[in-house]
């Protein structure tokens, strides 16, 4: 039995390599689609506080203390959605993570690429800080999402959407603010009129004190100075902050 | 095995042969992987109600067994001395033996009983984006459950980017990723997703009680029917909660909990906020998991902080010590005190012997969830 097994199995092997020869290899001469008709953005992302830019070492006055950003700064940039004059939107549905530690190059900015955006005329931007209800129920995930990028809470399930840690007033005491929860995503959108072509650079601005201000003043002191847990009460205050924290520049 | 080889071989001419002439980029056709697909024998009744996997991780037999390994394998924390069967020991329905407490691997402990390990696979009732596992629902799902105990500082007190270098040095283990998952890069997704397998394949429904559903329960003494039948009676208004259809229905789903958080009466302050901790709503204080009403004879002790060693304690805290606070579940206050439910001696005796007729032995001794 075992002989006449390998005997066939020899022989379809061999039949299957003669169809391949006549009828499995064909040129592409068709073109591509999508390289006719699609650019790439880039958004360009000033870190900042206030007017100065975001750097490990400096020390920054917020209304009510003298704080320090430091060891680690991080947040998913996602659900960015294009939309055209024509109503059409473009969502592309990716997840970024933009992460810095103490070992990290300046986190003053970065750039996040989207490639294949149909060209055309566009209006609206939209993104958000933070990880959309489909995907904060399960941790379970890979690339940005993946739980092993120090992002996640195992013990409630979900993304930590924004992480800020340093210290702060003339004795260092540290803080340590996880952002996080449904119902704590930081949502905008802006009106962003331009063409695209090739290429377009998108520059945002994302200011760090605007977490500490308007319309509450956010105290270190007195409000949470560690949040860990959608429960904390401080986490809706910086929420509530954070709506003047992101703003567009320029689009070049 | 014959087919799959022809597949493959298929499969794989589209990588050997065909490269587009005018670019020298290979064409970009996967070869699909295929692991053996794993098909649960369900005990009596329950395959009316399949397991739902995620459709991302479907149970197949070299995934289950790669999530068995990983299981028992102490590779998982920090100082490679604790598995997850540390906690999870077959031999007491997957508790941590008669421990109140289970130790940590640096000595501490936590404030929460080990709940055991069967019938994972339908927790998937609790629905969809909510709280199915934890005493207190703190994880959405099994594949997002795994991780807690491993990165916990007083349990495996491991990191998860530690496990996944561990993992990729040990020779085994990138032969046996590459055979459940058809990759030999190891995420914590896919050490999340083995494990999962393997957990909803540990299935217990093999009692006494499962047995005389099916002969209209003559397997029963007449102090165990008695027991049944005050379990589902308004009188010991048990069954709300540990679901069980009444003695004279047709074949039912006999999970023994209802998926559902209850505040039982056990806190009069609440040390353990429960449920309220996930929802933030107040209402949602002391509501803590029903557990499995199955293979109570292994898991002792007993409730979210093992306080009772023994059914007796237990039987004896629901007839009349219950707090009957305002937050405190309507099936408990509906009873008050202090007459309670006011079982007689006898009816607690017939309870407890009831009780004892959904014990799983074949769970305990099954080779295919011990160590392998």
């Amino acid at each position: 039995m075992r002989i006449i097994k390998k005997n066939s199995q020899l022989f379809f092997t061999v039949l299957f390599f003669f169809f391949l020869i006549f009828f499995g290899c064909k040129k592409d001469q068709t073109a591509q689609p999508g390289n006719v008709s699609t650019g790439t953005i880039t958004f360009n992302i000033s870190h900042v506080f206030g007017n100065n830019p975001l750097q490990f070492s400096e020390s920054y006055l917020t209304a009510n203390d003298t704080i320090r950003i430091q060891s680690q700064f991080a947040y998913y940039f996602s659900n960015i959605k294009l939309t055209k004059t024509d109503n059409t939107i473009y969502s592309p549905g990716n997840f970024f993570l933009v992460h810095y530690d103490i070992d990290s190059q300046n986190p003053d900015s970065t750039t996040i690429t989207i490639n294949n955006v149909p060209q055309g005329d566009y209006k609206t931007l939209s993104f958000v800080i933070g990880v959309d209800s489909l995907h904060n129920h399960t941790v379970g995930q890979t690339g940005a999402l993946d739980p092993s990028m120090g992002m996640c809470w195992f013990w409630n399930t979900g993304y930590v959407f924004y992480r800020l840690k340093g210290n702060f007033g003339a004795t260092n005491t540290s803080f340590s603010l996880d952002l996080g929860g449904d119902e704590n995503i930081m949502s905008y959108e802006f009106p962003a009129n331009f063409s695209l072509a090739d290429s377009r650079t998108i520059n945002i601005k994302m200011d760090i004190k605007e977490l500490f201000q308007n319309p509450y003043s956010y105290n270190l002191k007195v409000d949470d100075k560690d949040i860990h847990s959608t429960t904390s009460k401080g986490i809706s205050k910086l929420v509530q902050n954070s709506k003047d924290m992101m703003s567009i520049l320029s689009i070049q | 095995m014959k087919v799959k080889f022809f597949i493959l071989l298929f499969l794989a001419t589209f990588f050997v042969q065909c490269r587009k002439d005018n670019t020298s980029l290979p064409v970009t056709v996967a070869v699909p992987f295929s692991a053996t697909p794993y098909s649960i024998n369900y005990p009596f009744f329950w395959s009316k109600v399949p397991i739902l996997s995620p459709a991302n991780n479907p149970l197949t037999v070299e995934g289950i067994a790669l999530g068995r390994k990983l299981f028992y394998d102490p590779i998982l924390s920090q100082n490679n001395t604790m598995s997850c069967a540390t906690c999870h020991n077959i031999n007491f329905s997957f508790t941590d033996s008669t421990k109140q407490f289970s130790s940590g691997l640096h000595g501490e402990v936590g404030k929460r009983n080990a709940p055991p390990i069967f019938n994972l696979g339908w927790f998937t009732n609790y629905g969809v984006l909510t709280h199915q596992f934890f005493w207190d629902g703190g994880a959405s799902d099994l594949e997002s459950q795994v991780f807690g105990p491993i990165t916990n500082p007083i349990e495996m007190s491991e990191t998860l980017p530690n496990v996944l270098t561990k993992l990729k040095l040990k020779s085994e283990y990138p032969t046996l990723f590459k055979k459940a998952f058809g990759t030999d890069s190891i995420t914590s997704q896919l050490l999340a997703f083995a494990i999962s397998q393997f957990e909803r394949t540990i299935i217990s429904g093999n009692t006494k009680f499962d047995q005389g559903r099916l002969i209209n329960f003559s397997n029963f003494s007449p102090e165990e029917m008695n027991g049944f039948i005050t379990f589902t009676s308004e009188k010991g208004d048990c069954w709300h909660c540990h679901t069980l259809a009444p003695p004279s229905s047709p074949l039912e789903t006999d999970f023994g909990l209802d998926f559902s958080f209850h505040n039982n009466g056990l806190q009069k302050i609440f040390t353990d906020s429960g449920l309220a901790r996930i929802t933030k709503n107040n209402g949602d204080l002391g509501k803590l998991k029903t557990p499995s009403i199955r293979n109570l004879v292994f898991t002792a002790p007993y409730m979210h902080d093992g306080r009772f060693s023994t059914l007796e304690q237990v039987v004896d805290f629901y007839d009349a010590q219950a707090y009957q606070g305002s937050n405190v579940d309507g099936f408990i206050t509906k009873n008050p005190h202090p007459t309670g439910l006011n079982l007689s001696s006898q009816e607690k005796r017939e309870l407890i012997l009831f009780l004892k007729t959904l014990t799983d032995s074949s769970l305990i001794v099954n080779t295919s969830y011990s160590k392998p």
